[in-house]
């Protein structure tokens, strides 16, 4: 057997490689970890997944052209060939482009967590809580010094500042946070009458944000004794935290808002209640003067001097009446003697002897004369006349017909 | 409800009571007494309301320990 040298193994090898066409032009996802950049610009990095690495040169002039500066953590797909650095007999992948947004370790991590979690039932719909409606003490989960903090006790004071507020400040970034916002849970977990919580931490790119993809954080949360709100990063981040509060909103300001009620549609209301109150009262009153308006008509309908005043007018109307009822027969009457009367007038002997008539009466006995067998020679009788009396003696008596009177 | 009284409700329970009063004259069987001396405590907790949130300030604390001792820290009021 012959014995070969270092250099021609390596050699071999390094033939066997650049020979495959698989590893001539090909495309890697993977993590950047242990990024250095030397003097001379040339880059030297491991891109990894979670069970393997792979040392990667990208040379100057292409790490120039990259419109980002790759660093630890990143997720990329990088292009490039694989080769052989004989120096070192370590096979290596020569970069030549990449680009962010290739599934990196970490994320792989976060998809495991996530989906170990989710299958736990962590996430569940039914483990939400709901959020009390009038909170007093909320407990506050985030960097003491961060724009975080500002932003909640600014949305906090402008919408209801009733409540009291319990900080428990925290690492948020870095190495040290996940432990660090499990102590501060934990310290939180200690006040008395805390009524809601909130997890947050200002915007940042998602490895700033990483400490919420921690499961010791995610199930601390999860654990949480009262309900708790997670406002983590911007609008379009989703932390395992997130997915383990009894509500995600996207930023701080919207976690705040989220715990308490609003007071400007509070006072909207109480505004409301106010003119409901006056309305209703106004209402009752009125209807009570109204029924009270009813029964005092009522009352008087049955006031018995109203009674008395009624009959009153009954028996005037009555008199009214029976008075008018007599005038009138007496005009009838009336009438009826005038027309008596003139007939009366009309057999009036004087107007008979007008016409050329005399009465004729005894002038002893005034018995009126109507026969000549009621006189007797001698005997004295009164003859009248309209404008006088004739006393005079009979002389003679004949017997007969008065016709020959002319 | 005297003065002192109104001062002793926490805000949402001047608020539930204010609800209740609205529920109880809706409903229309008081009389007109009881109707017009709810009337009047009506209007004392709507304006209290209204007052409460004028007059609040947020108090904040900071836990130190999980033992739950807490520090004032009125110096985080940006």
């Amino acid at each position: 057997m012959r014995v070969k040298s270092v250099t021609k193994v390596t050699r071999h090898i390094k033939a066997l490689i650049d020979a495959d066409e698989e590893l001539d032009d090909l495309w890697i996802e993977g993590e950047i970890s242990n990024f250095t950049r030397a003097t001379s610009g040339h880059c030297y990095f491991s891109l990894k997944d979670s069970a393997s690495e792979i040392r990667c040169v990208m040379w100057r002039q292409d790490a120039r052209r990259l419109p980002w500066s790759p660093s630890q953590g990143d997720a990329v797909n990088a292009h490039g060939y694989v080769s052989v650095y004989e120096q070192r007999g370590a096979y290596q992948f020569y970069v030549d482009t990449m680009n962010q947004g290739g599934v990196g370790l970490r994320w792989r991590q976060f998809l495991e967590l996530k989906e170990r979690l989710e299958a736990e039932g962590l996430f569940d719909a039914s483990r939400k809580r709901p959020l009390p409606t009038w909170p007093r003490r909320v407990g506050v989960v985030t960097s003491s010094a961060g724009a975080a903090l500002r932003d909640i006790l600014n949305v906090l004071r402008e919408r209801y500042p009733l409540v009291d507020v319990v900080l428990s400040p925290s690492l948020v970034q870095g190495s040290e946070a996940p432990e660090d916002l499990v102590r501060a849970l934990r310290r939180l977990e200690g006040v008395e009458d805390l009524d809601v919580a909130i997890i947050a931490r200002g915007g940042g790119s998602m490895e700033d944000l990483w400490a919420f993809n921690d499961e010791r954080v995610a199930r601390a949360v999860a654990a949480f004794g009262v309900p708790i709100v997670s406002g983590v990063g911007h609008e379009t981040d989703f932390t395992i935290t997130d997915f383990c509060a009894d509500l995600r909103t996207p930023t701080p300001s919207t976690a705040a808002a989220a715990v308490v009620p609003d007071g400007r549609e509070l006072r909207t209301q109480i505004g409301d209640m106010r003119r409901n109150l006056t309305a209703l009262v106004t209402d009752r009153v009125a209807r009570y003067r109204e029924r009270l308006e009813r029964e005092r008509r009522l009352l008087r309908s049955r006031d018995p001097r109203r009674r008395l005043a009624e009959e009153r007018q009954r028996v005037d109307d009555l008199v009214a009446r029976g008075r008018a009822a007599v005038a009138q027969a007496i005009r009838n009457r009336r009438l009826e003697l005038a027309r008596q009367r003139a007939s009366l007038k009309a057999l009036h002997p004087y107007l008979v002897m007008k016409r050329g008539y005399a009465v004729v009466q005894d002038a002893v006995s005034g018995g009126r004369i109507q026969s000549v067998q009621e006189v007797d020679r001698g005997d004295l009788l009164d003859i009248y006349l309209p404008d006088g009396t004739l006393g005079t003696e009979v002389t003679r008596v004949i017997e007969g017909e008065a016709d020959r009177i002319s | 409800m005297d003065k002192r009284e109104l001062e002793a409700l926490s805000f949402e329970d001047t608020y539930k009571r204010l609800e209740d009063i609205i529920h109880k004259l809706e409903e229309g069987t008081l009389s007109l007494d009881e109707s017009v001396s709810l009337y009047e405590e009506g209007m004392q907790l709507a304006k209290h309301c209204d007052q409460k949130l004028d007059a609040a300030e947020i108090k904040i604390t900071e836990v130190l320990s999980e033992m739950g001792d807490e520090i004032d820290r009125e110096d985080v009021l940006i």
